[in-house]
C-alpha cells in the first residue's frame, strides 16, 4: 500500500479484519512477518527500542476516545508532548498550547480537567495534542467513533484542515462510510486479509466487487458471512451437540 | 484440562513473575534522572499515597497502642511487674507491630490505589499514547509512585508509633493511673535505639519497596478491562500481606 | 499550576510531620544519646558468679549511672567471669582502689555493677582492671544457705 504525502487516506472494513493492526504497523508497535514499512524513507520494520523511540516523536496519534490523561488538565495534556521532545521555554510552550488549543475551538479550556469536558471536545483536545509538535504524518485510530453528529462534522473538518494548513499526512481508520466519503482523498478497504478494494471514495461507490459493494452500502447479504460458523459445518438446530 | 502443559505453567510462573518483577524494578531504577520534573511528580505522589494514608495510620496507631497497654498492663499486674508496660509496649511496637501493621495497612490503602490507577490507565489506553509519544510510561508512570511508596513507608511508620505510644500513655497514665516517670524512664532506657527504634525502621522501608513494587508491578500487567484491574489491586493486597509477613520473620531472624 | 502548589505544600507538611514524629520517638522513646563513644574508656573486674548482668547493664557509682557493661566473657583458666565496662571519659578520678559488685535494681529488677571509690591518689585508666570484687547474690544460693542451716544464728 502507498500513502502519497499530504494526502488523507483511510483504512475501512468490518470489524476485526486488522485496520488497528495497520496502525500498530506502522506506529511500529507490532513488527510485520514478513514485508516492510518505510516512512518518510525511514525503515520501521526492523527498528530497535532506540529507533523507534527517536521516530515516534516525529509521528502524531489520535486513539480511541481521545486517551487523554485523566490527572493532568487540558493544558498539561497538550504541553506534554512539547515539554518531553523539546527544551522550549515556558512561555513559549504557553504560546503554542494555546494557539492549537485555540485553532480547534476550545480556547479558554486549558484548565479544566479531561472528565469535565464532552466527547466532541475531548477529541478535539486529543487532535491539538496529536499535532502540536507539527509531526510529519498522524495516525488517527476511529476518531469519529461515540460522536454526536455535529461533533462528528467538527471533528472532520479539523482533521482536513490541520492536514492541509500543516503539511500533514493523515492515516484514518475509521467504520463511518459518510463522514470518510466528505473526508479522506484515497481508500483502502480490507476484507479478509487482503484489500478488497482500493481507490479515490467515489471510484469505490461505484466499485463492482461484491465485498466492497456490500460494505460501502452497508448490506447484510453478501460475500462477508452473516453466520459465525461456515454453512456446511454440520451443525444444525435439530442436534446443537454435533 | 490437567494437560501438562497446564502444570508446567502453572509451577514456573511465580518464577517468571519474579523475575519479570526484579527486571521492572531495574527498568524503573534505570530512569532515575533527579531531573525537577520528576521530583515534582514523586513530590505529587507522596501527597497522593502518603499524605492521604496519614488519617487511617494515625486512627489505628492510637488504638493500637491503647489496646497494647490494656494488655500488658493485664499480663504484668499478675508479676507485680506493670511498671514494665511501656517496656512491653515500646518495644513490641518498635520491633514488631509498628512496622508490620503500618505496612499492611499501607498495602490496603495505598497499594491498592496505585494498582487502581495504574490498571485504569492502562485500560483507557493512556499507557498506549504514552509509548506512542515517546514517553516511556514506566519511568513517568510507575517510578515516581514507587519512589513515593518507599520514602512514605518510614515517616507513616514513626507516625503510626507516635500515636501508638501516645495511645498507651493516655491508657497507663491517664485511666490506670500510672506514674508518668515510671512510664517514661523506663521506655527511655529500655528500647534501644540501634536494635529497636533502627530495625524497625529499616524493617519499614522493605516493607515499602515491596509493597511499592509490587503495586505498579501489578497494575502494569493488569488485563486493561474492568475484571482485569479488580484481579490486580486483589492480588496486590493477597501477596503484600504475605509477602510483609513473609520478610518480617527473615528480618526479624537475621537481627535477633 | 496552582492546584500544584497546594498539593506540594500538603506534602511538604506530611513529610515534616513524618520526619518530626521519628525524631520525637527516637529522642524521647528510645536510649539514644546514652550510647558512648569515642569519649569513653574500657575497665575490667572479675568475679565469681555474675548472676544475670547482661551487656548494656548500667555502671554506677553512689546510684549514678556513669557508663555500661560492654562485654561478660569467661577467663577459660580461672573459671572466673571477666566483666569489661565501658565509662564516659568524663568520669575520669576513679581510685585505682575502687571495689565493684553486683547488685540488683529493686527486688525484681535487673542487675546492674555498683562502684565504690577508693581512697588511692592514683586514676584508673583505660585497660585497668579493678581487684576488689564482689560477686552477685544469688536467691538460689541464698535459700540454700539458710535451708542447710535453719536454726543456726552463726555465718561463715
Amino acid at each position: 500500500m502507498d500513502i502519497p504525502r499530504g494526502q488523507i487516506v483511510a483504512f475501512m472494513g468490518p470489524s476485526g479484519v486488522g485496520k488497528t493492526t495497520v496502525l500498530r504497523l506502522i506506529s511500529g508497535q507490532l513488527q510485520p512477518d514478513s514485508g516492510t514499512i518505510e516512512v518518510d524513507g525511514l525503515l520501521v520494520s526492523g527498528m530497535d527500542r532506540r529507533q523507534l523511540h527517536d521516530y515516534r516523536r516525529r509521528i502524531g496519534v489520535l486513539l480511541q476516545n481521545g486517551a487523554l490523561f485523566t490527572d493532568l488538565t487540558v493544558f498539561e495534556n497538550i504541553a506534554t508532548p512539547v515539554r518531553e521532545h523539546s527544551r522550549l521555554p515556558e512561555p513559549l510552550v504557553r504560546r503554542l498550547v494555546l494557539s492549537k488549543l485555540h485553532s480547534v475551538g476550545l480556547g479558554g479550556t486549558e484548565d479544566l480537567m479531561p472528565h469535565s469536558l464532552s466527547g466532541g471536545m475531548a477529541r478535539r483536545v486529543a487532535l491539538a495534542r496529536a499535532v502540536v509538535m507539527d509531526p510529519a504524518i498522524v495516525l488517527y485510530d476511529e476518531p469519529m467513533t461515540g460522536l454526536d453528529p455535529i461533533a462528528m462534522s467538527t471533528v472532520r473538518r479539523l482533521m482536513r484542515e490541520t492536514n492541509d494548513t500543516l503539511g500533514l499526512t493523515s492515516v484514518v481508520v475509521t467504520h463511518n462510510v459518510e463522514q470518510m466519503k466528505h473526508l479522506v482523498d484515497y481508500c483502502y478497504i480490507l476484507v479478509e486479509g487482503r484489500i478488497a478494494g482500493e481507490g479515490p471514495p467515489e471510484q469505490l461507490s461505484a466499485s463492482e466487487d461484491l465485498s466492497v459493494d456490500q460494505f460501502m452500502n452497508g448490506r447484510v447479504e453478501g460475500p462477508i458471512p452473516f453466520h459465525y460458523l461456515p454453512a456446511d459445518s454440520g451443525w444444525s438446530l435439530l442436534d446443537p451437540d454435533h | 484440562m490437567f494437560a501438562r502443559e497446564n502444570w508446567v505453567r502453572a509451577v514456573m510462573s511465580p518464577f517468571v513473575q519474579t523475575g519479570q518483577c526484579g527486571l521492572f524494578m531495574l527498568r524503573m531504577l534505570a530512569g532515575l534522572r533527579f531531573s525537577s520534573e520528576q521530583l515534582r511528580n514523586t513530590l505529587q505522589q507522596v501527597y497522593l499515597i502518603g499524605a492521604r494514608s496519614l488519617v487511617i495510620i494515625m486512627i489505628c496507631g492510637f488504638f493500637v497502642g491503647m489496646v497494647l497497654a490494656l494488655q500488658a498492663i493485664n499480663a504484668l499486674e499478675q508479676f507485680g511487674a506493670s511498671d514494665q508496660v511501656s517496656l512491653l509496649v515500646g518495644k513490641s511496637l518498635f520491633r514488631e507491630l509498628g512496622p508490620v501493621l503500618t505496612a499492611l495497612l499501607f498495602a490496603g490503602r495505598a497499594g491498592t490505589s496505585i494498582a487502581a490507577e495504574i490498571g485504569l490507565m492502562k485500560a483507557t489506553s493512556q499507557i498506549d499514547a504514552m509509548e506512542l509519544m515517546a514517553i516511556d510510561p514506566v519511568q513517568r508512570v510507575a517510578l515516581p509512585r514507587f519512589l513515593a511508596g518507599v520514602i512514605s513507608m518510614p515517616l507513616l511508620t514513626g507516625m503510626f508509633n507516635a500515636m501508638a505510644i501516645l495511645g498507651a500513655v493516655v491508657f497507663s497514665i491517664g485511666v490506670m493511673e500510672m506514674d508518668a516517670g515510671i512510664f517514661w524512664s523506663k521506655l527511655q532506657h529500655g528500647v534501644y535505639f540501634g536494635q529497636d527504634y533502627m530495625g524497625g525502621v529499616w524493617k519499614s522501608l522493605v516493607f515499602g519497596g515491596l509493597v511499592s513494587l509490587i503495586a505498579v508491578f501489578f497494575g502494569s500487567t493488569a488485563k486493561p478491562t474492568g475484571s482485569g484491574v479488580a484481579t490486580a489491586t486483589t492480588n496486590t493486597v493477597v501477596l503484600s500481606s504475605v509477602l510483609i509477613l513473609i520478610f518480617d520473620f527473615i528480618m526479624t531472624s537475621f537481627f535477633t | 499550576m496552582r492546584a500544584n502548589y497546594r498539593v506540594e505544600f500538603a506534602s511538604g507538611i506530611f513529610l515534616m510531620l513524618g520526619v518530626a514524629a521519628l525524631t520525637w520517638l527516637a529522642t524521647e522513646a528510645t536510649n539514644y544519646g546514652q550510647e558512648l563513644g569515642d569519649d569513653s574508656y574500657v575497665i575490667s573486674a572479675r568475679f565469681v558468679n555474675v548472676g544475670d548482668l547482661k551487656n548494656r547493664a548500667p555502671v554506677k557509682v553512689g546510684g549514678v549511672s556513669i557508663g555500661l557493661v560492654e562485654d561478660v566473657k569467661l577467663d577459660p583458666v580461672t573459671f572466673e567471669a571477666l566483666v569489661e565496662m565501658r565509662i564516659d571519659r568524663r568520669i575520669n578520678e576513679l581510685p585505682a582502689d575502687t571495689s565493684a559488685a553486683i547488685l540488683t535494681s529493686g527486688v525484681l529488677g535487673d542487675r546492674y555493677v555498683s562502684l565504690e571509690p577508693g581512697g588511692d591518689p592514683v586514676f584508673l585508666e583505660d585497660g585497668d582492671e579493678l581487684f576488689i570484687t564482689q560477686s552477685a547474690v544469688v536467691l538460689e544460693q541464698l535459700i540454700g544457705k539458710y535451708l542447710l542451716n535453719p536454726g543456726s544464728s552463726e555465718e561463715e
